[in-house]
């Protein structure tokens, strides 16, 4: 649940990396994590496991520094991937302002990109949160990988939501600050909604 | 004093705008439109070099075009207080607010400068209140935000941070691109394709430098009367024209800018309420104070103020409920919810927490010495005797104890002695030990703080309640009410209560029937002056319980009427025959002679008398 408090004039947002096993969320975070400045950023905690997959999960801190006068966080989390480990997606995915779903652009991996955007749906569905209405981005990742799926297929496929897709290479970086700023402005636009609705709904329900 | 004036050159129409600063720039335009209608100060900060004081005086140029009658005032803050320091030495008492008074729009620049000033501070919040009141607008340009301002009085950041704060950020590269084609086009000449690409691309901290690198350019161009190419400008600039380093985190923030502007800007007081509602009852807590607020007209500086101090309330809540459930996680309090979930009723949460506190509070606990063997007293007293009885078996013999006497008679460390011997022989007994004057002075505390009921039941664990000079509660009624209760409490637990005063029950004026009779139910004692003094040379004790005058024969308790008699009070002769053998027997003349059995002043005789005669 992302947080605005005017009194201590601070923003916090929750976005978490989705999406099926090595298709690139912890490369996308470690890509930021190399170019945001250390005053900037707290330690990227991964908890892998031995085989290097993500066991748990990813988090990197970021901090925006003062925008509009408003202290700006930003917290990244990753979920790990492989099938079995649903529970801790629904865990990491508790109080998330925004999903970002890293999708494997190869061919051979078309399978489990939808799988994962179906379990990414069943579990926001189990949070009581409408998929249609809550900010995301897709990417297709491991687009420098040779007899990648076309953009136009994987929109097909993946993208029936129409949300806005990138292309992307996490490991070089291409696309990686793309995505966080598209899925970090719907986030935002969000927030900015929210404020917009609760006098409605606080007057609604009998004015308390 | 002169003020100073509004730079021409710089106005809305030649000040570019980019993401990292369309948030300030639509701001100030709105102030400029409407002075004192919105955003109300207007905090404006950037690095140095970003255009701040060119936002700032646009606002000044905009608002004197669109409101003639406007009084228009900018300063920096550095000349304003020189000023004012002139006018002061000049005799001028209230130069500062003089300085002000007339201004309908304050531009005041560099604002940070106030760090660590204290007068200038007071100064300006004096005339701020002045100038708001007559619905005037404050403009501030700082190089830092407001809460960045070190030693700033806290009036003044509150005041600060009323309105819109907005940051100017470096500009990206394409408004970079813009900004050197427009100034070049101010100064009527033309660039060659690809020369404000170039110089976008060069590492520049701000503007002012962008500006310099292109002045050398149109220089160029002037002097020697031909274009500069893309390619000359590396050159011209005596730098290497790098490749801007992948700021891609830098690019990002300056994006993202915008929309965080838009969260937090023009949302009205009542959605900051509405808000604030939804999440603390999501928490569960009562939001009625926010709700009440939220039908009434605030400002949005009330509406923070409210929920910051709502907010505040929430936490001492949540503090209160974390001690009370360290202190006791079985406490019934932690059930009150429409106490510890209701900001409205922290003063009650406070008290339930004193409660808590007051019932867990550890019991007054007597000195560790002296014991029966330190005792400077005679061990073949009768009151030691009987005390030393009762320390071995407390709560079932001569209960209570009430031990008299006068003042340096040995009564304090014959109940000191009394409750190390109970407490030696099992140290589990919950021991309270204190002066009357204590209890009472608890008492009164636990009532001036509302928390009676746990100071109760802090006394109700007692199982061993010593009260010393209980004289001191003569004359009370709440005292009394009070250990009249606890007097039946610790009796019907099975406890032992020992009193001691420097005369006995019937001799303390003031003290209320029902608690004289408790007093007398047990076993009362005589201490005597002398008692010391014959410490060894005159063994004073009783040949047999027949001896002793009926007025300090053990009774049963008489705590109440439904208290059950467990056991029933042994004969004195329990605790005379425990006596040495080897004491000799007083003579039969002596025993009248003793203070400790008889009483030889008899309290009130007068009245006694008149009361028979009449």
């Amino acid at each position: 649940m992302s947080l605005v408090n005017y009194s201590t004039k601070e923003i916090t947002c929750k976005i978490v990396y989705y999406g099926p096993g090595r298709s690139g969320k912890t490369s996308n975070l470690q890509y930021v994590h190399a170019f945001v400045p250390e005053e900037r950023k707290g330690p990227m905690v991964s908890l892998a496991t031995e085989t290097d997959r993500t066991l748990f999960f990813d988090f990197l801190p970021l901090d925006l520094g003062t925008i509009s006068g408003f202290r700006t966080r930003m917290q990244l989390y990753t979920v790990p991937g492989q099938v079995y480990y649903n529970a801790t997606r629904k865990l990491v995915l508790r109080g998330a302002d925004g999903v970002v779903f890293v999708a494997d652009s190869q061919r051979e991996q078309l399978e489990e990109n939808m799988e994962s955007l179906r379990n990414l749906h069943e579990n926001l569905l189990e949070e009581n949160i409408e998929p249609r209405d809550f900010p995301m981005v897709l990417q297709y990742n491991k687009r420098d990988l040779p007899g990648v799926v076309s953009i136009e297929e994987l929109d097909d496929l993946l993208n029936f939501r129409g949300v806005p897709a990138f292309p992307a290479s996490a490991l070089s970086g291409n696309g990686v600050f793309d995505t966080l700023k598209s899925i970090s402005q719907l986030v935002l636009q969000s927030l900015s909604r929210r404020f917009r609705a609760p006098v409605d709904q606080v007057a609604a329900r009998g004015g308390g | 004093m002169s003020t100073l004036d509004l730079d021409p050159r710089f106005t809305f129409d030649n000040f570019v705008v980019g993401a990292a600063n369309r948030l300030a720039a639509a701001a100030a335009r709105r102030v400029a439109d409407a002075p004192g209608a919105a955003y109300n100060p207007l905090f404006l900060y950037s690095a140095s070099g970003l255009g701040k004081t060119h936002l700032v005086m646009a606002i000044g140029a905009h608002a004197r075009r669109v409101h003639p009658n406007l009084t228009v005032v900018y300063e920096t803050l550095e000349h304003l207080l020189e000023g004012v320091m002139s006018a002061i030495q000049a005799g001028e008492r209230d130069a500062f607010r003089n300085r002000l008074r007339h201004a309908d729009l304050l531009l005041l620049d560099d604002v940070q400068f106030l760090a660590g000033r204290r007068g200038a501070q007071e100064e300006l919040l004096r005339a701020w209140d002045l100038l708001t009141a007559r619905g005037g607008q404050v403009v501030l340009a700082s190089d830092r935000p407001p809460t960045e301002i070190d030693d700033l009085d806290q009036r003044l950041l509150t005041r600060f941070s009323g309105g819109l704060i907005a940051d100017i950020g470096s500009p990206e590269y394409e408004t970079r691109i813009v900004i050197a084609r427009s100034k070049a086009e101010e100064r009527g000449q033309t660039l060659a394709p690809g020369v404000a690409e170039t110089l976008a691309r060069v590492e520049f901290t701000n503007v002012r430098e962008l500006q310099g690198a292109l002045n050398r350019v149109l220089a160029v161009q002037e002097l020697e009367g031909r274009t500069v190419t893309a390619e000359e400008v590396a050159h011209l600039l005596g730098v290497g024209v790098e490749t801007r380093k992948a700021d891609e985190f830098g690019a990002f923030l300056n994006d993202i800018a915008g929309a965080v502007g838009e969260v937090v800007s023009g949302v009205s007081a009542e959605q900051r309420l509405a808000d604030a509602i939804l999440r603390w009852e999501g928490e569960g807590f009562r939001t009625r104070r926010l709700e009440l607020a939220l039908d009434s007209p605030v400002s949005e500086i009330e509406a923070d103020t409210l929920i910051d101090e709502f907010e505040s309330d929430v936490e001492r809540l949540r503090s209160i409920g974390a001690r009370i459930r360290e202190l006791d996680p079985e406490a019934p309090e932690l059930e009150r919810l429409e106490v510890l979930r209701n900001p409205d009723r922290l003063h009650d949460a406070e008290a339930l927490l004193a409660a808590v506190e007051a019932r867990t509070r550890s019991l007054p606990q007597p000195p560790t010495s002296p014991s029966f063997d330190e005792l400077a007293l005679p061990a073949s007293l009768f009151a030691v005797r009987a005390a030393r009885a009762v320390g071995e078996a407390p709560g079932t013999r001569y209960n209570p104890l009430y031990v008299h006497g006068p003042a340096g008679a040995g009564k304090s460390a014959l109940l000191v002695a009394l409750a190390n011997e109970v407490r030696s022989q099992s140290p589990d007994t919950a021991i309270a030990y204190l002066t009357g004057r204590e209890f009472a002075d608890e008492l009164m505390d636990a009532i001036q703080h509302n928390h009676v009921d746990g100071w109760r039941s802090r006394y109700r664990r007692a199982r061993l309640l010593v009260l010393d000079d209980v004289d001191a509660i003569a004359g009370t009624e709440r005292v009394q009410e009070e250990l009249f209760h606890l007097f039946d409490d610790i009796v019907r637990a099975g406890g032992q209560l020992v009193f001691a005063a420097e005369v006995a029950p019937r001799a303390l004026a003031g003290l209320e029937e029902r608690l004289r009779t408790r007093m007398e139910s047990g076993l009362v004692v005589e201490l005597n002056e002398g008692a010391e003094e014959a410490t060894g040379t005159e063994p004073e004790t009783t040949g047999s319980a027949r001896d002793v005058p009926a007025w300090v024969e053990p009774r049963v308790p008489v705590a109440g009427n439904d208290v059950p008699v467990a056991h029933a009070e042994p004969d004195l002769t329990d605790v005379l025959d425990e006596a040495p053998q080897s004491e000799p027997q007083l003579p039969v003349d002596d025993f009248f002679r003793s203070r400790e059995k008889v009483l030889w002043q008899w309290p009130y005789v007068e009245d006694w008398l008149e009361t028979e005669a009449g």
